[in-house]
């Protein structure tokens, strides 16, 4: 284009001709290019979990989200509690980045309809799915304990605790199975106890939803390593060997041989190798289980059991029931249990999984504090109640909080409106000292993250923005600053909590 | 902050965008409008008034003479204002740009006849090339009259919400703050360290990041809404948007 007259220049940023008045001495191009940057402008979720909850929470009215519980391969699990029926529930939200098949909005329906009749005490309950802001998402039953896996890690299982689980599972796997419903995907991670000791299986399908399974191609033809996932082949070390070689011809008996892995963990602390050593000559056990566990890990389906039951069967025989079981105290120190003929049935009620549970909240309760999202529990929580109006700053360091005031009614001055900011529910009306506020110093517990990545932060109401300005690090003497902006007339209350680890 | 805590003025509720009141008309309130109600020349008067500039720059583009443009352009609202083409091309009712745009196209064959007609029988006319007053389009001789009426449009819209971005700023006692940020409105980039600039002028550093990000928010709704109005389906706003995007490439 050529330029021919005087009041033409060029846009440093994007060589488009700049009218000379128009638009304020900017130039139209990058001022319309930069506001068509769509999402993020608008604080909608970004495509990339985990987000903050407040930016989940506009998308699902009917709940509140609580907090992240955990993120996994195939997204992130948040804990929220339904208004309603005010009860807890688990919301998934599937990462989208592992929706890899065009028609997945129709499998999705099909198959969580066919998970939400998986209806049994042992396996974690679907209430409903959907899509949401950009998301599938799952809404579950809440279990409030933990994985195995975080179990597994906070120390070793007794011979007893391994066979006392693997009942349950079995009876969870095989009512998913009669129902044609296979999990492809069993491993510590998505095997829960609860407090009240009871094992429930999650993620049941999951595989299959998210398309990763094979639905056309031929019998026969190996899977192309390259072109799959990691779901695609179960989780290295539980899958079994056709998932990863045939997996068109994946049935139940592919979670028998996961089962068989979890198992052979439970009892001996680790996963099987290419050697394959018996589990009684690792730890002290019956050596008839070796034979059950052998079984189940069979590299050809048809040498396995081609039932889960049949595993269950098997282990009730070995472990024979006793006319005088002795009793089992909760308190029991369980290193003291040692496997003897005739007790082990009592093993395998629910009293002594709640003794197992019971126990490794005991022994390992510093662990475990950080592990369990439990809410009867202390844990690092500052909940924050305040009336704002204008702007803001609160600062939060060690047990100190105070706010930085900027614009409009002091929080907690007469002028402002008289009303305290509420501490962990302790009424603080803070003297305003020059520019900043006495700070309240009796912060319990006191604000101490282990780095930035450990604060989460939950705003639960008010109607303008509340967000964290600036994480705690040692530059600023590890202070959080949380800022506030109501910008309608007149002040607002504001709550939010802040977690940490 | 002083050091008496003595609180300034409350922040003033907002009462509904600024754009918003400027622009209460739709252009769907005039393509559904029967042709000789008041409420639909009322409305199509309103936007005629804010796009006066692409009928000028389409003009400019095509008869080559600046002061015949703005006659010729003058003649054509009185006569859409009149009522005079509310009934035409329906196909083109989802956009007041094209209807716009084809309106004008539609008047001006009519009045080149007409131009002929006056030639031959006298009266010669000046053709002056000097273009006195050209608002924003650099060369309006380069580019075909088409798209010079939709690089003008793109600019009037994006012209119009940073006017209303203003306006708002101002109305809240903030047109100092407005210009010191709106050179980021362009981008992040654009235009060095926001720590410094916050340090020099006594602002949070963090505050001035969330004000900043909250204007280019309410820009972004801004021009959206601009765009909407002139959109029989609001629906439709991110492919105009698009579209107008593509205008200003040049």
């Amino acid at each position: 284009m050529s330029q021919s007259t005087p009041s033409s220049n060029a846009c440093p940023k994007c060589s488009a001709a700049l009218p000379s008045t128009a638009t304020a001495g900017l130039c139209p191009r990058c001022l319309m290019a930069e506001a068509m940057v769509p999402t993020q402008v608008e604080g909608e979720p970004a495509i990339q979990l985990p987000l903050p909850t407040e930016q989940i929470a506009p998308h699902f009215p009917q709940l509140e989200i609580l907090e992240c519980l955990g993120r996994g391969g195939m997204g992130v699990v948040y804990k929220a509690r339904q208004k309603t029926l005010n009860r807890f529930v688990a919301l998934k939200l599937l990462a989208p980045e592992r929706v890899l098949d065009p028609h997945f909005a129709e499998r999705f329906t099909r198959e969580a309809q066919a998970l939400a009749a998986l209806n049994h005490p042992n396996i974690v309950t679907i209430y409903d799915f959907g899509q949401a802001g950009g998301f599938y998402y799952l809404l579950m039953e809440f279990v409030d304990g933990m994985n195995l896996r975080r179990l597994l890690r906070a120390r070793k299982f007794t011979p007893e605790e391994a066979l006392a689980i693997v009942p349950p599972l079995c009876d969870a796997l095989q009512f998913a199975h009669d129902r044609g419903i296979v999990h492809r995907d069993i491993k510590p991670e998505n095997l829960l106890l609860d407090k009240t000791g009871r094992v429930k299986v999650a993620d049941f399908g999951i595989a299959k939803i998210l398309g990763t399974v094979n639905a056309s191609g031929k019998a026969g033809e190996p899977a192309a390593p390259e072109n799959t996932t990691q779901t695609d082949v179960g989780t290295p070390g539980y899958s079994a060997p056709e998932q990863k070689t045939d997996p068109q011809r994946v049935d139940s008996r592919a979670d028998v041989y996961s089962l068989g892995v979890v198992f052979y963990e439970l009892l001996t602390g680790e996963r099987p190798d290419g050697r394959l050593e018996p589990p009684s000559k690792k730890v002290q056990i019956d050596v008839r289980l070796d034979e059950v566990v052998l079984r189940a890990l069979e590299k050809d389906p048809e040498l396995r059991f081609q039932q889960v039951s049949e595993v269950k069967t098997m282990v009730e025989t070995i472990v024979r029931p006793s006319s005088n079981p002795p009793p089992v105290s909760p308190a029991a120190d369980i290193s003291t249990l040692t496997p003897r003929k005739g007790k082990l049935k009592d093993m395998l009620s629910t009293k002594a999984i709640i003794a197992i549970v019971s126990a490794c909240v005991l022994l390992v309760a510093g662990t475990l504090a950080i592990v369990f999202h439990s809410t009867t529990e202390t844990r690092n929580i500052i909940k924050i109640k305040a009336r704002i109006d204008g702007k803001d700053i609160m600062k939060i360091q060690g047990n100190k909080v105070w706010w930085e005031h900027e614009e409009a009614g002091l929080p907690g001055d007469p002028k402002g409106g008289n009303q305290p900011t509420f501490i962990n529910g302790i009424a603080w009306r803070p003297q305003w000292d020059g520019s900043n506020s006495i700070p309240f110093e009796a912060l319990t517990p006191v604000f101490n993250p282990k780095s930035p990545a450990q604060v989460t932060f939950n705003k639960l109401s008010g109607r303008g923005d509340a967000a964290i300005s600036e994480l705690p690090t040692p530059a600023n003497n590890n202070t959080l600053s949380v800022y506030f902006y109501d910008e309608e007339g007149g002040a607002d209350w504001y709550e939010l909590s802040i977690l940490w680890k | 902050m002083s050091a008496e805590p003595t609180p300034p003025t409350r922040c003033r509720p907002r009462q509904g965008s600024l754009a918003e009141e400027f622009r209460t008309t739709r252009w769907t309130q005039v393509s559904r409008a029967k042709a000789d109600s008041p409420e639909g020349r009322h409305a199509l008067a309103e936007l005629c008034n804010a796009y006066y500039e692409p009928v000028a720059a389409f003009l400019r583009c095509d008869l080559r003479d600046a002061d015949a443009a703005r006659e010729l352009a003058h003649d054509f609202f009185a006569h859409m204002l009149t009522g005079g083409t509310i009934a035409h091309a329906e196909q083109e009712r989802g956009r007041f740009r094209s209807y716009l745009l084809g309106a004008v196209k539609h008047f001006l064959s009519h009045h080149r006849e007409a131009l002929l007609r006056l030639k031959r029988g006298g009266g010669v006319e000046n053709i002056s090339l000097n273009e006195t007053e050209v608002p924003s389009v650099p060369d309006a001789g380069v580019l075909p009259p088409d798209a010079a009426f939709d690089q003008q449009w793109a600019l009037t819209v994006v012209a119009h919400a940073l006017e209303a971005l203003q306006r708002e700023c101002i109305a809240e006692g903030r047109s100092d703050f407005f210009e010191l940020v709106k050179p980021w409105l362009t981008g992040d980039a654009a235009h060095g360290d926001q720590a410094a600039l916050a340090a020099r002028h006594g602002m949070n550093a963090n505050a001035l990041k969330v004000a900043v990000h909250r204007l280019k928010r309410r820009f972004r709704q801004l021009l959206k809404a601009e765009v909407a109005g002139t959109l029989d389906n609001p629906g439709l706003v991110e492919a105009e948007m698009r579209a107008l995007f593509a205008a200003l490439g040049g």
